[in-house]
């Protein structure tokens, strides 16, 4: 029989009204939980933050998810002993995620990698055209290129954001949840629930017009700043 | 366009994030879960060392721990499984792969997981949602919302979803069933096929394209619903990899027609014999079935634009 914790944020229940004080405030108080042995606080640690951290590595490493994975292993088992010097003055995520770029740079270095570009239009686009389809693929290729560097654009962004801000504008823009049900999942009332998204709205344009300037890492090998 | 129009519009148009590989994720965690329990035995070591009564005391612990960890794992350990896992994108203690047995609960707190029942069905979970899997044709909905593809004819048993409102029972169906409220009412969404609802007031039958709420009172109400459209994302986020290793391009399209709602339509026959025979190579890694389209088509030279829920094809013109 798997039994569950009784939710995603088992163990730490918010009572914040999500203020990014008080989201600071929590990353840090996460944190000690962690290390004085909270297994709760552990498994939160790894749900809210591996996901962001594994998806910044991935771009960066040009969809190598065998190297990505071991890329974020490392990381976060390092970060563990420097973890007790987290203070909450930055976003945790972003705190990791500069470890990890650590990581990568010296995994170039190591192995002498140089960047590659990976298209996977033209992957499929190849076997197609031998199978004898219509041919123009290398066009629609660039099309979709640019399509996807700005949704990769926006993904980048919300990983960059508090997962709590990252959430709650996906709930509410991409699944189209009423107001009401994204309280009761942040477990906080409406009103604080519509002043979370004011500001996460705030962060998310902030991060995308940052993003934006700086924008083509994950197709062309240039790096990104978060 | 209003900040608040912007910020809606990038979000609408990119869709969920891309979930990481359950497989991936289990591993960095169960290799961190290793360094930290290191980091603390390390660090529990300098502040007290192992006296011979702490010995005893953790002896003593670890044995009943144990003992616990067995009743809370292996209730049900005669039964054969009636579930396995597919895809359990931030449920913790959930990885692909996985048996379920009869009895089990499943909570998925912030996460979606994807199942798939021993009888074929394909169950899958939103997030904030628990159930229990009774058997493998039975399911007890608790909290939340569950989608259901029973994906046609060719099982022997129809899946029955328990509620506190009511028995949610498929005949070849795609549904979502949600509690509302705290379980105040029973909202289901039929997709594709028929449901039958057993409660407090009666039977009802909802045909594809109705919703159907059913309250406490035992008052019905009913409206029409599409079956593609925002109301269905969480069921596409949760949905399992999809693989198109070896599919023509007319199954593909028929693989995505299914997760989304959308009717397939090609501008010309000629293209939808072809399709038949376009054999699609590659590995799509996470992305959604929507998503996938945008990087499978160019490569066979097709546009594709969807209107009101059709998915219309045609080949591109080159300018």
């Amino acid at each position: 029989m798997t039994i569950l914790p009784s939710a995603g944020i088992s163990g730490s229940v918010s009572r914040s009204d999500g203020s990014d004080l008080d989201l600071r405030l929590e990353e840090k108080a996460l944190v000690e939980r962690m290390l004085a042995g909270d297994e709760s606080a552990m498994e939160e640690f790894a749900d809210e933050y591996f996901p962001g951290l594994y998806r910044f590595a991935l771009a960066r490493l040009h969809g190598d998810s065998e190297l990505a994975r071991e890329i974020v292993q490392t990381t976060v088992c390092k970060a563990l002993s420097k973890l007790g010097t987290f203070r909450g003055e930055a976003p945790l995520l972003g705190w990791l995620c500069a470890c990890c770029r650590n990581e990568i740079r010296m995994c170039f270095r190591q192995k002498k990698r140089q960047p590659w570009v990976v298209e996977l239009d033209e992957e499929a686009g190849a076997d197609l055209a031998a199978a004898g389809a219509p041919g123009g693929y290398l066009e629609g290729a660039e099309r979709a290129l640019e399509r996807k560097e700005e949704v990769h654009l926006v993904h980048a962004t919300l990983d960059l954001l508090p997962p709590r801000y990252a959430r709650a504008l996906e709930w509410k823009y991409v699944e189209r949840l009423p107001v009401k049900e994204i309280a009761e999942r942040l477990r906080v009332g409406a009103k604080a629930a519509e002043s979370l998204l004011t500001r996460a709205r705030q962060a998310f344009r902030e991060g995308y017009a940052r993003m934006s300037r700086g924008a083509g890492v994950a197709w062309t090998g240039r790096e990104l700043e978060p | 366009m209003n900040e608040e129009e912007q910020v809606r519009h990038l979000l609408e148009g990119a869709g969920p994030r891309p979930e990481v590989p359950p497989e991936d994720l289990a591993r960095i965690k169960a290799a961190f879960r290793a360094e930290w329990e290191q980091h603390l035995g390390r660090r529990e070591a300098r502040r007290f060392p192992l006296s011979g009564r702490r010995l005893w005391a953790l002896a003593a612990s670890l044995l009943a721990a144990l003992g616990l960890g067995w009743w809370l794992w292996s209730p049900g350990s005669s039964s054969a499984p009636v579930a396995r896992v597919e895809s359990a994108a931030g449920v913790a203690r959930l990885t692909a792969g996985e048996e379920i047995r009869a009895g089990a609960e499943l909570e998925t707190g912030e996460g979606y997981a994807a199942l798939r029942l021993a009888g074929g069905p394909s169950l899958r979970l939103d997030a904030g949602s628990r159930v229990r899997l009774l058997s493998e044709s039975e399911v007890r909905l608790e909290r939340g919302a569950l989608y259901l593809d029973s994906e046609g004819a060719g099982f022997a048993d129809a899946v029955a979803v328990h509620t506190p409102l009511g028995v949610v029972t498929d005949v070849g169906t795609q549904f979502e069933a949600r509690l509302l409220g705290e379980g105040s009412a029973l909202r289901v969404r039929v997709r594709e096929g028929a449901v039958r609802v057993d409660g407090s007031g009666g039977s009802h039958q909802a045909d594809a394209g109705t919703e159907l709420t059913l309250r406490a009172d035992g008052s019905a109400t009913r409206q029409r619903i599409a079956a593609h459209g925002p109301a269905w994302s969480w069921v596409l986020r949760a949905a399992p990899p999809l693989a198109v290793e070896g599919l023509t391009l007319a199954e593909f399209l028929d693989r995505v027609s299914r997760e989304t709602g959308w009717t397939i339509r090609y501008a010309d026959p000629d293209l939808a014999e072809s399709a038949r025979t376009i054999v699609v190579h590659g590995d799509l890694g996470r992305l959604a079935p929507d998503q996938a389209l945008e990087v499978v088509l160019p490569g066979a030279g097709l546009d594709h634009q969807v209107v009101d829920g059709v998915l219309v094809l045609r080949v591109r013109v080159p300018n």
